[in-house]
């Protein structure tokens, strides 16, 4: 009941097929941030409150740049067939993730921003929405670490875990990003 | 795993369980969000935190009752996929992978929607029957009503009828490809749609909501908490519409069969493409829009508010709203492409335009949304924005272009799809005839948040949308059921419409320009013979709906055998049998020449594209 | 082709029949009692009796196949007339489009903008328009008149051909200060001030006429239906007269002196 399963070889053009509507799927979530970075210029523009703590986000954004590496890893672990240490490096992005996850929601927490302010309002949306996409992120690293760990990728299909790595880096983009956006523009 | 089982028959409780399961987890999970965020808040179940998280706790266990755990999370961790699809009607109460299974699904889904929107309208039309309070027991009652008749029609109806199951069901067969792109993402999409009707269905027992399917802020900050469930149903039925999207793209670019070149692209299917482009982008925005509107109500921030910024939430609903309404459109407008052609047995006039116009028509969308707010802006916007909206029907202008070419000289079969593709073309051409008048900022001034506006949208999304899902049912009953319907009262139900429907909706423009303004309970005497005579037939409307209802149903059962292709049509679809068996066809088909090609046409195809490959030397193989 | 001298007769016949009904009811159009309603209701009349054409011919060419090339259900032949395309008829229609479509960006479009801000910029500089202040909040109306010094009216007394300066104030969500027979509207929105001028041109009052009433025009909650003001449109002297009756006295006085006229 519980016989691990593997996948069976993709063919070039599934490939085409998976990548093409995966940009598809970031595209549109993109223009959830689209929007929400454009409601804090509309909100705020300019406008950055002193109570928002640069050096905290600055730390989250080291710690999410550094998660990079260890996805890199992992991809070229299950690239040639490596499971178990794809799954371990795919543990330790998670974990650094888990990390930065931790201190985006403790910062959520403690802040000291007024939510019907213009600032604090714009801060909580774009914070809230792009933690929820971490939390996405995290399931994705967790369960892609579980599949590997029980050998179901292969050297002819691990798409899955590319994919996967590709929507990290899209979080980690993200934040970089909102960090511009909200500390410092 | 069969898709047609031989010869058991299932018991009821084989059929239900995974509906149930899904109900039952959706509680459990409610309660836990409820409950739990109410203990450590100190606070109520039903206060709104609490409503926040027991929906969205409760529509992760609906998931996972329905099959989510067992086809997606297993998966996930390296476990075996232990789901069984099921087999025979078994296929349709649970999670289900096989494209046909879930367009029926949507199909279904839609109409109990529709069934249940069209309820709460005769209630409305009731209580407008006479000038005073008499239906309702009070405003509130009429304004939920209005809010979720209109939500409902728009979010779950409008774009799930036709884009979600026609969509699913019939563009892998006209591509020829066996299924769509991911039939695991596809089946989980229709699994937000049924919490989102719930949601809006179940907000009176948060005391309704009161802003109408539009939601404005700031009264939908300060009305009853039934706006949380609009808010959450609303962004349930976009993720559904998002992930049907990308599915719609992925089949359509990458499944086509061996000589389907995008030359020959059918009009149905260049219509869903267009429109999932147009999901995939603006729904997100809508969905970003309506959390703003959680936010202000549950933190609360002041997004909306008098420190805020009103007109934003307008400015973002509309920025989706209406590209919104082209998404119900457009395939409306490939229907009308498709089924013409066939029963006038006349190639299909000016391809290469129509497309054009779906093309441009989108485009355009996302430029235009403020017409919906002339009243409401600055000076500096209305012109650029009138200009826009006025340019837009040029492009909708082709597809008439398209009909009328096509009709020309033909060999007009009236059969009721037909009748009913033609009557949404006429009831369409009052509708965005009469958007102009909306269009044009000084007779718009005039016009707004009157009954003017409210007959221009039902004659546009009802008149020409839903009597195009008509044309649809009719025209493919016989593919997805296997049988006839009922010829006699087909035409029947398409001439009662035509009737009942113009004469309902008319009137309600001559009440906008005699001063009624709209969501209103109550109005004053002078109006109250058109209320009466628009009340009236609205009924009589409303009834017409239990003829298409009865006739589906009984035909499903009793209706004669329907052939492969009874209509004499060309599209893919008609190449295998009817109902097409799993995988859809025997055989992935070979196109040799485009679809909409009847008799002699002195020219070859004249597609998008100047194409030099006239006939049979397509060799492309699975590259 | 019999078809297309015969298509063009009925066209214009029918269009003769459909302008003679348009004229019908314009002699029996809805009051409009303002001079910018009277610009919303050309420009409306003026779409409606273009639009017509183009409806007719459209939905006649349609209606005309129906009847004209229809054949039994059973029939399996093809049509003897099969064609791709035909820029004989393409590209007039796409011609033809684009310049009503641009033709009425401009007119009654532009134009139509062009007069009713003209007349907003005029009644900006003229010392004889009178300024009413238009407070809401769900359910009700509240009108002032600062010049004259009157405050918290319930009832739009208002001078016929002067212009009217209103400014419009909501307390708590978005409104939409209406008057059906001024032919014009704008929304309220909280926290900002929107100005509207009108001219009203007709002695009219809601007791003549329920189009000449304050109507709520934008869904606020349920008191939206009967959340409505009488209004009274007078001559000047009665208006004079009126507001010498709930002025002050000082302010009055000045009002009657910049009002006379």
């Amino acid at each position: 009941m519980s016989a691990p399963v593997t996948y069976e070889k993709l063919t070039a053009r599934q490939i085409r097929m998976y990548w093409g509507s995966f940009w598809l799927i970031i595209l549109s979530e993109s223009m959830i941030f689209v929007t929400v970075f454009a409601v804090r210029f509309l909100m705020a523009f300019g406008n950055v409150s002193p109570d928002a703590n640069r050096l905290v986000g600055g730390l989250i954004t080291l710690v999410f740049v550094a998660s990079v590496v260890p996805a890199r890893s992992a991809v070229r672990a299950i690239r040639s067939g490596h499971n178990d240490t794809a799954a371990r490096s795919l543990l330790t992005t998670a974990f650094m993730g888990l990390l930065a996850f931790a201190g985006v929601i403790a910062d959520l927490v403690t802040v000291h921003l007024d939510p019907s302010s213009r600032y604090g309002e714009s801060y909580f949306l774009a914070t809230g929405y792009h933690a929820l996409h971490i939390f996405i992120g995290l399931l994705v690293l967790f369960a892609l670490a579980s599949s590997a760990r029980r050998a179901r990728f292969n050297v002819n299909n691990y798409w899955s875990v590319e994919a996967g790595a590709v929507f990290w880096y899209f979080v980690v983009i993200l934040y970089i990003v909102l960090y511009g956006i909200l500390f410092w523009a | 795993m069969s898709a047609h089982s031989p010869s058991r028959r299932a018991s009821f409780v084989e059929i239900v369980w995974p509906i149930a399961r899904a109900t039952l987890f959706a509680g459990i999970g409610y309660a836990i969000g409820a409950f739990g965020v109410a203990v450590l808040r100190g606070g109520s179940w039903m206060d709104q935190p609490s409503i926040v998280f027991g929906f969205v706790i409760g529509l992760v266990g609906w998931l996972l009752g329905g099959g989510a755990f067992e086809a997606w999370v297993r998966p996930w961790f390296g476990f075996e996929n232990t789901w069984n699809e099921g087999h025979g009607i078994t296929r349709f109460f649970r999670y289900n992978t096989d494209h046909k299974v879930i367009g029926i699904q949507y199909m279904w889904a839609a109409g109990f929607a529709f069934l249940a929107a069209g309820l709460v309208a005769m209630g409305i039309r009731a209580e407008l029957l006479t000038p005073q309070l008499d239906f309702f027991t009070n405003r509130t009652w009429y304004n939920t009503a209005v809010s979720i008749h209109g939500s409902l029609m728009l979010f779950s109806v409008s774009v799930v009828a036709i884009v979600g199951g026609f969509g699913n069901y019939f563009v892998p067969l006209m591509v020829g490809a066996d299924d769509m792109v991911f039939p695991q993402v596809n089946g989980i999409s229709w699994w937000f749609v049924l919490p989102g009707i719930a949601a809006l269905l179940l907000s009176p027992l948060l005391g309704g909501f009161e802003t109408g399917w539009t939601g404005y802020a700031p009264l939908a900050t300060t009305d009853e908490a039934g706006q949380l469930f609009y808010y959450f149903g609303v962004f349930s039925l976009g993720v559904s519409s998002m992930l049907t999207g990308v599915n719609v793209i992925g089949t359509a670019i990458y499944m086509r069969a061996p000589g389907l070149t995008w030359n020959r692209l059918p009009m149905f299917v260049w219509a869903m493409m267009v429109t999932s482009v147009l999901n995939v982008m603006w729904v997100p925005v809508v969905g970003v829009d309506m959390m703003m509107g959680v936010m202000d109500r549950v933190v609360p921030t002041a997004f909306f508010g008098a420190k805020g910024f009103p007109l934003l939430w307008q400015d973002l609903f509309w920025l989706f709203g209406h590209p919104e309404v082209y998404i119900i459109m457009l395939t409306a407008w490939g229907l009308w492409l498709e089924i013409i052609p066939v029963f006038s047995r006349k190639t299909l006039f000016a391809y290469r335009w129509a497309v054009i116009g779906f093309i441009v028509i989108a485009l355009l969308s996302g430029t235009v949304w403020v017409h919906h707010m002339f009243t409401a802006v600055s000076e500096a916007r209305l012109i650029p924005f009138m200009t826009n909206t006025e340019v837009i029907s040029i492009p909708t202008g082709f597809i008439y272009l398209s009909v009328i070419g096509t009709l020309f000289q033909g060999r007009i079969r009236l059969t009721t799809p037909m009748l009913f593709a033609l009557f949404s073309a006429l009831n369409f051409l009052i509708g965005g005839g009469t958007g102009i008048f909306l269009a044009d900022v000084p007779s718009d001034f005039q016009l707004q948040d009157t009954f003017f506006v409210v007959a221009h949208f039902h004659y546009t999304i009802l008149g020409g949308m839903i009597f195009a899902w008509l044309a649809g049912l009719y025209y493919w009953f016989p593919k997805f059921s296997g049988r006839m319907y009922n010829e006699f009262w087909g035409k029947v139900n398409a001439w009662w419409m035509l009737v009942f429907f113009n004469l309902t909706f008319f009137t309600m423009f001559i009440s906008g320009l005699e001063g009624m303004n709209r969501r209103i309970a109550t109005y004053l005497p002078d109006l109250t013979h058109l209320n009466q005579f628009t009340s009236i037939n609205g009924f009589l409307f409303g009834i017409g709906f239990f003829v298409p209802l009865v006739n589906f149903l009984v035909s499903a059962y009793v209706g004669k055998r329907a052939p492969a292709n009874p209509w004499g049509a060309k599209t893919l679809e008609w190449a295998t049998s009817s109902p097409p068996p799993h995988g859809n066809f025997e055989e992935i088909p070979v196109v040799r020449e485009d679809f909409y090609r009847y008799g002699d046409v002195e020219e070859p195809e004249l597609g998008l594209f100047p194409n030099p490959i006239v006939r049979s030397q397509q060799t492309t193989g699975d590259d | 082709m019999r078809d297309l001298p015969i298509l063009a007769v009925l066209w214009v016949v029918l269009s003769a029949i459909g302008e003679w009904v348009i004229q019908i009811l314009v002699n029996h159009w809805p009051l409009i009692a303002s001079a910018q309603g009277e610009e919303t209701k050309y420009a409306f009349i003026f779409l409606f009796r273009v639009g017509a054409v183009v409806f007719i011919g459209v939905v006649l060419a349609i209606v005309y196949s129906m009847i004209r090339w229809r054949v039994r259900e059973d029939d399996t032949l093809d049509s003897a007339h099969q064609y791709r395309s035909s820029w004989r008829f393409v590209v007039p229609w796409i011609v033809v489009s684009a310049l009503l479509n641009g033709f009425f960006i401009i007119h009654p479009g532009i134009t139509g903008l062009a007069k009713i801000w003209g007349m907003a910029v005029a009644a900006a500089r003229n010392p004889n328009t009178i300024e009413v202040d238009v407070n809401c909040k769900q359910w009700s109306w509240s009108f002032d008149y600062p010049k004259q010094g009157i405050f918290n009216q319930t009832t739009l007394v208002l001078p016929v051909n002067t212009p009217i300066k209103f400014v419009l104030h909501s307390q708590d969500v978005i409104h939409s200060f209406w008057v059906p027979s001024f032919g014009i509207k704008k929304d309220i929105i909280p926290g900002e001030t929107r100005v509207l001028y009108v001219t009203p041109n007709k002695i009219t009052s809601t007791k003549d006429n329920l189009l000449t009433r304050v109507q709520c025009a934008e869904l606020c909650g349920s008191g939206h239906s009967t959340m409505r003001a009488v209004v009274q449109v007078e001559s000047k002297n009665d208006f004079e007269s009126w507001a010498q009756q709930n002025g002050s006295s000082s302010m009055a006085a000045g009002g009657v002196a910049g009002g006379a006229s």
